[in-house]
């Protein structure tokens, strides 16, 4: 059975993050809150998810080397993308991650008071990534680049638990057609199953978010599509988390968002023992 | 009452024995005698900041509670022994100049989760036993060669890695008094009692539905080193998962009143 392997210091898995930072990344996002840049929900986007897999290694004694974490821009140029003391790094163990990102912001958040009502908390909000917006949306060379990435990850991880690569964009590539290359990519695989490639797609049309959709009906445009079909089906093991986070997944649910948080996916991955009244 | 009492355990392959979040009680293998006897283990979750300490915490306070295995109880003990030991924690840290880290807040101000299991054996004009269970840690009953009684899980689909927890912090234990599974039965000299956590449990379950006296194989499986080679060998045959295993085998003396 695929996507069983133990997620351990020992074997540790890999996620790859794919950064759409062209000039289009300038647009607004959605039609909630028109002031708000793509480029500033992509931003957000992989700062919140390197932060939740950040805690999700946490323990008292420190953070666990359960994940090695990359970040690819392609924009403008296409290479690593982390600012701050991680700059030009490829894979950084997740340790690293936490110890080093670029400044810790200060934000606040609604948070339940417990009678009923909601109260503004201060939290801290790491920053690894910065928003850029400039150039081109060259997809297929951060494929590329990421195809190399994760072929050099498995070689010296050929049991880990696949990899992830999660793609934030708006999915209007302009060096052609991806879909070639996301299928070479797909096909990469360690000896407990295949690379998973998950899209998030951040867009400016006036349409419903979506979390994990089992079909492509009701998607906005040709773009929310592309990026659909190249994303990988949720693996049984994760479809069963999801579900029991209360996430509805149907069986061909796949690793696609739209214009949602797709945060949520790190829960889908289990390192140990997940109370249900942890959320 | 004599009861003889063993305990195994084993940190999850790849960590250390600090990194143990699994409790056990009493500490020690030994005989122990009285009218009223108590037992537990406790599975701290791996996604809890700190969960071996409240699994310590929890069969502490069950183990010390007098008359009574009720679940609210065993909270009113539990909750204020947890912040005390939670507050030194802090001025420890404090202390050391390490101060805790962004990515350790969520986890800390979301508590730690257990399991618990307890068992206490009565001695009267019936002798009896009364057990408290939250979770997936379990319970064997064995007489002779069967099986007597099996909590709070008796079926193997029935174990999976997002049980319902006890909380430190109480706003996460709603839900709580509802799910928890109080049981009662009778013992007689010479039965024997296992408690587990859930790694070796869902082991134990299998090989029951399978038709399996599994209990032949803990005691093939007695002494440290023993215990941990059959482990050992369960993991790499994938009959067990790599996680912290807790076994506390119980033996009610023959000779007993």
């Amino acid at each position: 059975m695929a996507y069983q392997a133990e997620i351990s210091r020992s074997n540790p898995s890999c996620f790859l993050f794919l950064i759409d930072q062209s000039a289009s990344m300038a647009d607004p996002f959605g039609t909630g809150d028109a002031k708000k840049k793509k480029a500033d929900g992509v931003a957000d986007a992989i700062n919140r998810l390197l932060q939740n897999l950040v805690i999700k290694c946490a323990k008292a004694e420190g953070v666990r080397d359960y994940y090695h974490v990359g970040v690819i821009g392609y924009g403008k140029d296409v290479g690593p993308a982390f600012s701050g003391p991680l700059a030009g790094k490829t894979l950084v163990p997740i340790s690293e991650v936490a110890e080093m990102p670029a400044r810790i912001e200060e934000r606040t958040k609604k948070v339940d008071d417990g009678a009923g009502g909601l109260v503004d908390q201060t939290v801290k909000f790491p920053v690894w990534f910065d928003p850029v917006a400039n150039g081109g949306t060259p997809m297929s060379q951060a494929l590329m680049r990421a195809t190399s990435v994760i072929k050099g990850w498995l070689t010296d991880h050929p049991d880990c638990f696949p990899p992830i690569i999660i793609n934030i964009s708006d999915g209007e590539a302009t060096d052609g057609s991806p879909s070639a290359l996301t299928d070479a990519l797909k096909k990469l695989s360690s000896s407990d199953g295949g690379v998973l490639l998950f899209n998030l797609h951040l867009s400016s049309t006036d349409a419903a978010p979506i979390q994990f959709p089992a079909h492509e009906e009701g998607l906005a445009d040709k773009h929310a599509k592309l990026l659909y079909a190249m994303s990988s089906p949720l693996p049984d093991y994760m479809r069963t988390i999801a579900a029991q986070e209360g996430f509805n997944v149907d069986e061909d649910a796949r690793g696609f968002v739209f214009n949602a948080d797709i945060v949520s996916v790190i829960q889908f991955l289990d390192i140990g023992t997940r109370p249900s009244n942890l959320r | 009452m004599q009861v003889h009492a063993r305990v195994f355990w084993l940190p999850k392959t790849g960590n250390t024995a600090e990194e143990y979040e699994d409790a056990f009680y009493p500490s020690r293998d030994g005989d122990y005698g009285g009218t009223q006897l108590r037992f537990a283990v406790a599975d701290g979750a791996s996604e809890g900041m700190l969960s071996g300490q409240w699994a310590n915490i929890l069969v502490r306070a069950y183990c010390r509670a007098v008359n009574t295995s009720q679940m609210p109880d065993l909270l009113a003990r539990a909750l204020p022994s947890w912040r005390d030991w939670k507050q030194h924690y802090l001025d420890l840290r404090a202390r050391q100049d390490r101060p805790v880290q962004w990515f350790e807040e969520p986890g800390l101000e979301k508590g730690a989760f257990s399991t618990l299991l307890g068992l206490t054996l009565h001695d009267g004009e019936t002798p009896g036993w009364d057990a408290t269970a939250l979770g997936d840690s379990c319970l064997f009953q064995v007489r002779a060669d069967e099986l007597v009684a099996a909590l709070p899980i008796d079926d193997a689909e029935a174990f999976g890695s997002r049980p319902f927890l006890i909380a430190s912090n109480p706003a996460r234990n709603n839900g709580l008094l509802e799910r928890v599974h109080y049981a009662a039965g009778e013992w007689q000299p010479g039965d024997r009692f296992y408690l587990m956590t859930d790694a070796l449990a869902h082991w134990f379950v299998r090989e029951l539905e399978a038709g399996a006296a599994p209990w032949e194989a803990l005691h093939a499986a007695e002494g440290p080193e023993a215990f941990d080679a059959w482990t050992a060998a369960l993991k790499r045959d994938r009959q067990i998962r790599n996680d912290d295993i807790t076994l506390l085998c119980l033996e009610v003396a023959e000779d007993a009143p």
